[in-house]
């Protein structure tokens, strides 16, 4: 028989969205976004969609940014960090 | 009360003016008052949403959302809220504050009508024209109210999320 757990296993003091962290972006579980408008975020997430990531537009927030004028923030398994770093898919146009 | 200014259509707004920006006030505002969202140029109230606590003794005992518009420009076409509203039904919006009568750490949007919860975050640019940095902020949500319209509203609540600095949140 398995010893019993007293520390609460392997898992952390504190959920995850409760814990200090230095970058917003964590693979598995959020990925943020820039665009122009709210409606591409929409766009963006149906693009996720159609693309099979497992990815759902949680938020969005207005920044003061003359151009880039929302970010969106996306959760899911399939979440990863500096996804349009990647030159293809990183094309202004695109939405 | 907190009044919370929402730009109706994002396209209205120009270089220098905010989409959304918060005030404390004495006084409930009314359609048609005049206010600036950054720059010279005025705008006034075209509709006025009245938000009340879901329970007593919430530290805020009211909070109106104003939608806003240039005046002298022609309202036309959807507004930003409802088209978000058909993609997202259950949408929020979410006040970060630290205290009464300070400016708002953040104003966003949930898609799930869910408050926010950690730490919070800004993002800077970078040299890439479409890319922005995002850089975690020294505050967390310790404390969420939440209000409900009571009327028809593009947003099922408002959350004022009461946040302290991270340090403090981590002692706790």
């Amino acid at each position: 028989m398995a010893p019993p757990v007293t520390s609460g296993g392997d898992l952390p003091a504190q959920p995850l969205y409760a814990q200090q962290s230095d970058d917003y972006n964590v693979p598995g579980v959020r990925e943020v976004h820039a665009v122009a408008s709210l409606l591409e975020c929409q766009q963006m997430a149906t693009q996720f969609r159609q693309q099979g990531r497992r990815l759902r537009l949680t938020r969005s927030k207005p920044t003061n940014n003359p151009t880039l004028r929302y970010l969106c923030i996306f959760e899911g398994p399939d979440a990863v960090e500096n996804y349009f770093a990647d030159p293809r898919y990183n094309n202004s146009g695109e939405y | 009360m907190l009044i919370v200014y929402q730009s109706c259509q994002d396209k209205a707004s120009e270089a220098g003016e905010l989409l959304v920006k918060e005030e404390w006030a004495e006084k409930p505002p009314i359609e048609g008052d005049r206010l600036s969202m950054g720059t010279d140029r005025q705008w006034s109230i075209v509709r006025l949403t009245e938000f009340k606590p879901i329970a007593e003794f919430q530290v805020v005992d009211r909070v109106f959302l104003a939608h806003v518009h240039p005046i002298g420009v022609p309202l036309e076409g959807e507004w930003s809220c409802d088209s978000m509203r058909e993609f997202a039904p259950l949408q929020s919006l979410e006040v970060a504050l630290h205290k009464k009568g300070e400016p708002a750490l953040e104003i966003s949007y949930s898609m799930e009508g869910l408050p926010l919860v950690g730490q919070l975050f800004t993002a800077e640019p970078t040299e890439h024209e479409t890319l922005m940095r995002p850089v975690m902020l020294n505050w967390m949500v310790n404390v969420i109210e939440k209000y409900v319209p009571v009327t028809e509203s593009p947003y099922t609540a408002i959350h004022l999320c009461w946040c302290v600095p991270v340090k403090e949140a981590i002692a706790a």
